[in-house]
């Protein structure tokens, strides 16, 4: 595993020139459009983080007024719809990295092999993943 | 004038070059690593923008959470297989 | 500020191209991943560059939300992917032909 890095080629001839063209186009349009010299830029004295802040959270009794800077959106709904979108994506992966073996879900981070279900497994604590020796001894752990 | 020019000159270099690495070389931890050297790279042109909250968060966010995250999916999809180590991108019929 | 915004709009086309470029040659899942993130970042660079030149910060609250949404994103994918891997022992996108008709 110690060799150094190797550059892939070949058999990308089309993807590369397709990807080139693409690239021209766009620089021929960006070079096209006449953008101004200047910028317009944040004014000076107001603390950039903070008026992320203030529309981030709908502050706008806060925020700045000077310049084109207090034309900024409220974003209050988009925040809290990206804050949903981040609980459902850390669901999913739950539910992406739970094993189903026979039906029982089998909790992701176990430390046991289900493949083989024989002789006494260690670290089943999680309840996850128990097998033939500690259910045919009563079954009260369920 | 020309200090920040010459200093975007420099760090595009840098990006395009780490950029290009991330999908010309062979092996995916090499590839993690220079997608590390590109997310690194993007943060300086936002502090040149004066996006500096933006540009902490982007060290946080990716450095910290989307590139380990991708090590993470590299180191565990290792195959072990001898044959595999320099041509890990190929086909393999199973 | 003295780079013109020219410059950074062809960096993140460049980006751009160079992930599109991945997207299309590889074949491994994960340099999937890899190439959707670098076209992210040239979309970031694109937001924060005008919204210094219009001198609004909606660019700037905007990239903070993708960057939020890439999060996601590579959270489900690499999910996605370790099934994959548990299922085929392989991270090619063309082995799993499943669910192919």
């Amino acid at each position: 595993m110690t060799n150094g890095p190797q550059l892939r080629l070949g058999e990308s001839l089309l993807p590369g020139i397709l990807a080139v063209a693409l690239f021209g186009v766009m620089a021929m349009i960006v070079l096209n459009t006449g953008f101004a010299d200047e910028m317009v830029g944040f004014p000076e004295g107001i603390s950039v983080t903070s008026e992320i802040g203030y529309a981030l959270f709908d502050f706008t009794a806060l925020q700045s007024t000077e310049g084109s800077i207090g034309n900024t959106e409220p974003f209050l709904i988009s925040f809290l719809l990206i804050a949903v979108v981040l609980d459902a994506a850390l669901d999913a992966a739950l539910v992406l990295a739970k094993r189903e073996t026979e039906g029982e879900p089998i909790a992701a981070l176990s430390s046991v092999s289900t493949g083989d279900s024989a002789g006494a497994q260690p670290a089943a604590t999680d309840g996850g993943a128990e097998n033939g020796t500690s259910r045919s001894s009563g079954g009260e752990q369920r | 004038m020309t200090y920040e020019l010459i200093a975007f000159a420099l760090f595009a270099f840098v990006t395009l070059a780490s950029a290009l690495g991330v999908v010309l070389l062979a092996d995916p931890w090499h590839s993690a690593l220079m997608l590390g050297v590109t997310l690194v790279s993007v943060a300086v042109y936002y502090v040149m923008l004066a996006a500096e909250f933006v540009a902490m968060m982007q060290i946080l966010v990716y450095v910290g959470g989307v590139l380990i995250l991708i090590t993470f999916a590299v180191m565990l999809t290792q195959r072990e297989d001898a044959d595999a180590e320099t041509e890990t991108d190929e086909v393999v019929q199973t | 500020m003295n780079v013109p915004i020219e410059y950074f709009v062809l960096l993140s086309m460049a980006l751009f191209s160079i992930g599109l470029f991945g997207i299309l040659t590889r074949r491994n899942a994960l340099m999937f991943l890899m190439s959707v993130e670098i076209m992210v970042n040239a979309a970031n660079i694109n937001l924060i560059a005008f919204a210094l030149y219009h001198g609004n910060l909606t660019g700037q609250v905007f990239a903070l939300f993708v960057m939020a949404l890439a999060a996601a994103e590579v959270a489900i994918g690499l999910g996605i992917i370790l099934v994959l891997y548990r299922n085929f022992r392989d991270v090619d996108v063309t082995v799993p032909t499943t669910m192919r008709w």
